[in-house]
């Protein structure tokens, strides 16, 4: 499901043909979001920003990057700025131990500013997913999060938790596949089928 | 890796819970086997519906400002090493005073304290003339190189522009910064920030490195915030360079880095 694809479309189209107006309105539909997700890995405020602007600025100066086949614009955005958000979440760990932000509820926020076609497709799907997470095992749920947003390996979750090995692995697998079934049901994702 | 191993470990694989080694093994699975290409699709859908989970966040209009700015080829007003903005008004301050009344009252009071003081208040006078002349020379070259990072970043934040990102070591893990560059050229803008305060009479100063080769780029100053910005000459074309670094140098700079490094960003694959 992909709100909005062939709006976002035509933007990066006009993208590639440098008009900075179109960057501007893909800006005004995911800026929240990016910096949302940046916010919550990072837990910094000005550090959320610069992920923000590389991500525009890559889908600026390189917009044959993105690939509309693969998925849609907002996932790609949100791809590359978790991709970026984590890689300096990791380097700050290497330099130097901090807090990092709690990994709580994740919560979604009623957004008036979009579309009112693409806001509805997104409530939606952000409320599936909110729903979906809350119906996986806590503890499947909690190194789910430890990886996504923390930026974790399997093994730093196993040594964190103090848990064997494997474990963390088949508690990762079982509730991504546990959400995969919750969300294929709720038609936020595509059935297995459709794709073998 | 066999496709039953690479179908065990793939939901980890799309949220990054791999390590690198491993990870690698996935991708090279990945790039020969159209089957579990299409299971890794699958996957990375679940993953990217992860995102909608979190919470909208306004954030500030500034950012927007900025992010249209550079892609408009009009930089934002970006910091400039060294201490120039108070300096106007020193100037100001110090052409004030030597305004055309001011030498006939200074005459009439030197006549009329013993000599050896009045040498000592023209040789200050002397000293303040060539201050005024340094502040001057300071203010135009700070213009001009302002006017340069501009036109660098403009034209880096155009069609062909690149731009490499710094993070900060163990010395500076809040630094984080940005070099704006044209990759065929050999001038470029390094913009950075949350860098801590030097000690005396040390500077920050930039390398480019090439192999065993490292390359001075210039020094620069960190103002009160943290921030710097250096307009970088490199002796190559920038696309040849392969990283750049930020170390501790005494002032006036090294010929090789010889203090602790504070920052480092690759500028190309090797």
């Amino acid at each position: 499901m992909h709100p909005g694809s062939d709006a976002d479309q035509a933007l990066v189209l006009r993208v590639a043909q440098a008009d900075p107006d179109a960057l501007d309105e893909i800006y005004g539909r995911y800026a929240r979001s990016v910096y949302g997700l940046a916010y919550r890995i990072l837990g910094d405020a000005s550090a959320a920003e610069d992920v923000v602007q590389e991500v525009f600025l890559k889908l600026w100066r390189q917009p044959s990057s993105y690939n509309p086949e693969r998925g849609s614009l907002g996932s790609w955005l949100l791809g590359v700025g978790h991709n970026r958000a984590i890689d300096v979440l990791r380097r700050r760990r290497t330099h130097q131990e901090q807090p990092l932000p709690e990994a709580g509820e994740p919560e979604i926020v009623p957004d008036g500013l979009v579309d009112m076609a693409d806001a509805i497709g997104v409530r939606q799907a952000s409320e599936a997913v909110r729903r979906a997470l809350m119906h996986i095992p806590p503890e499947q749920r909690r190194v789910i999060e430890m990886a996504f947003f923390e930026g974790k390996t399997h093994v730093e979750i196993s040594n964190e938790l103090q848990e064997p090995l494997g474990t963390a692995k088949t508690r990762i697998r079982l509730g991504m596949r546990k959400l995969r079934a919750l969300l294929e049901a709720e038609g936020i994702v595509t059935q297995l089928n459709d794709v073998r | 890796m066999t496709c039953a191993e690479v179908e065990e470990l793939i939901e980890l694989y799309v949220i990054g819970a791999l390590p690198q080694q491993e990870g690698r093994e996935v991708a090279s699975h990945l790039d020969t086997c159209p089957g579990c290409r299409a299971l890794e699709e699958h996957a990375r859908e679940v993953a990217q519906v992860l995102w909608l989970g979190v919470e909208q966040i306004e954030p500030s209009p500034a950012l927007r400002s900025r992010v249209l700015a550079l892609v408009r080829g009009r930089p934002e007003p970006v910091p400039l090493a060294g201490s120039y903005a108070p300096a106007p008004s020193r100037l100001r301050a110090i052409l004030g005073w030597l305004t055309p009344a001011q030498p006939v009252r200074i005459a009439a009071a030197i006549a009329a304290i013993p000599l050896l003081l009045s040498a000592w208040l023209a040789f200050q006078v002397m000293e303040l003339r060539s201050e005024v002349q340094s502040t001057e020379t300071a203010l135009v070259s700070s213009w001009n190189t302002s006017q340069a990072a501009a036109d660098i970043m403009g034209k880096a934040m155009a069609r062909g522009g690149a731009m490499a990102s710094l993070d900060g070591t163990a010395m500076a893990p809040e630094a984080s910064g940005m070099l704006y560059y044209m990759p065929a050229e050999q001038e470029a803008v390094l913009v950075v920030r949350g860098l801590p305060e030097l000690s005396r009479g040390h500077v920050y100063q930039c390398w480019l490195m090439t192999g065993e080769r490292r390359m001075n780029a210039g020094t620069f100053y960190r103002e009160s915030d943290g921030r710097g910005m250096l307009v970088v000459k490199s002796p190559m074309a920038i696309d040849a360079v392969e990283a750049v670094g930020v170390t501790e140098e005494p002032h006036g700079g090294s010929m090789e880095p010889q203090g602790e490094r504070y920052m480092w960003g690759r500028v190309r694959r090797v």
